[in-house]
């Protein structure tokens, strides 16, 4: 395919900006008229032509905001690891148990969890050989709870965007979406899943959930 | 520890969604390749094509400090930098 080349498209093969102006009617009658010959035509500027009208239409629909950070996150894994030597692509996912370090309902009562309306917040601390991982519980109106939590790595090569999963018995609750902070936040979570699972394509945390308890 | 204001941040910020018709991939290329771009070109381009208020060429002129006339050919460079940067992009 050869590109529109040219200062104009007045007399010889219409450039791209010519063709720009052709596709937005800024070209008088006889102008256009060239152009939309020229087009038709030649393939390379029918192909310039629909690059054009694609790349108008995504500006249109284009919001202008960045992807949320784990899709660019997982988007950037994506391409590094396709651009990368083979052995890189078969790189395993490290996958850690975590150990459940702190509960602050090993200190509080169960009434003071489920009493009030703003509810007390339930506390863990998880600990593992890459990273650390805290979550806070909130109960919800309906009885299912709201985890926030955030991964915490030793080191800061590790990719800071993580997606979690809540799983149990016929249960699967994942995440809308982490930020570069490494939080997350799943709702809701009903209190008979067991087991949450935290990773961002590289390191995967396996932490056991006791949510039954108050 | 995890902040009080997670809450509103990861619910109310992050859209579940891109545009319709449009993928979070077709976006985050489109954004990578107007990132690429020279300054002058990503900036005439978001004017003219992603700005929801439309400029018109005279407005643009103005705010780049340009002759009127030298706006569409810049802009032809740009897209034709711009259509170079996504055939690099693309498999």
């Amino acid at each position: 395919m050869t590109a529109p080349t040219g200062s104009s498209g007045a007399a010889g093969r219409p450039d791209f900006g010519t063709l720009a102006d052709w596709l937005e009617g800024r070209l008088d009658a006889e102008q256009a008229d060239r152009v939309a010959a020229a087009v038709e035509r030649d393939p390379g500027l029918r192909a310039a032509v629909d690059w054009l009208r694609g790349f108008m239409r995504c500006a249109e629909a284009l919001p202008l905001r960045t992807p949320p950070p784990l899709i660019r996150q997982q988007l950037r894994q994506h391409f590094g690891r396709w651009s990368k030597a083979k052995a890189i692509l078969e790189q395993p996912v490290v996958r850690l148990p975590a150990v459940l370090m702190f509960d602050s309902r090993l200190d509080r009562p169960l009434t003071a969890v489920r009493g009030a309306a703003d509810a007390e917040v339930i506390h863990l601390a998880y600990r593992s050989d890459l990273a650390d991982l805290v979550i806070d519980i909130h109960r919800l109106p309906d009885g299912r709870l709201r985890l926030e939590g955030q991964v915490l790595p030793i080191e800061d090569s590790v990719a800071p965007v993580f997606e979690a999963t809540a799983t149990g018995p016929g249960i699967e609750v994942r995440t809308i979406d982490g930020d570069e902070l490494g939080r997350f936040a799943l709702s809701p979570v009903p209190i008979e899943a067991d087991a949450l699972q935290v990773g961002n394509g590289e390191l995967v945390l396996l932490a056991p959930l006791d949510l039954r308890r108050g | 520890m995890i902040r009080r204001t997670s809450r509103e941040w990861l619910s109310d910020e992050v859209p579940a969604e891109p545009a319709p018709g449009l993928s979070w991939e077709d976006i985050a290329v489109l954004h990578d390749a107007l990132l690429r771009l020279a300054p002058p070109c990503r900036e005439l381009l978001l004017a003219l094509y992603f700005d929801p208020e439309k400029p018109s060429y005279a407005e643009i002129a103005a705010r780049f400090d340009r002759p009127v006339g030298g706006i569409g050919p810049m802009r032809g460079r740009c897209l034709q930098r711009m259509r170079g940067l996504l055939d690099e992009g693309s498999p």
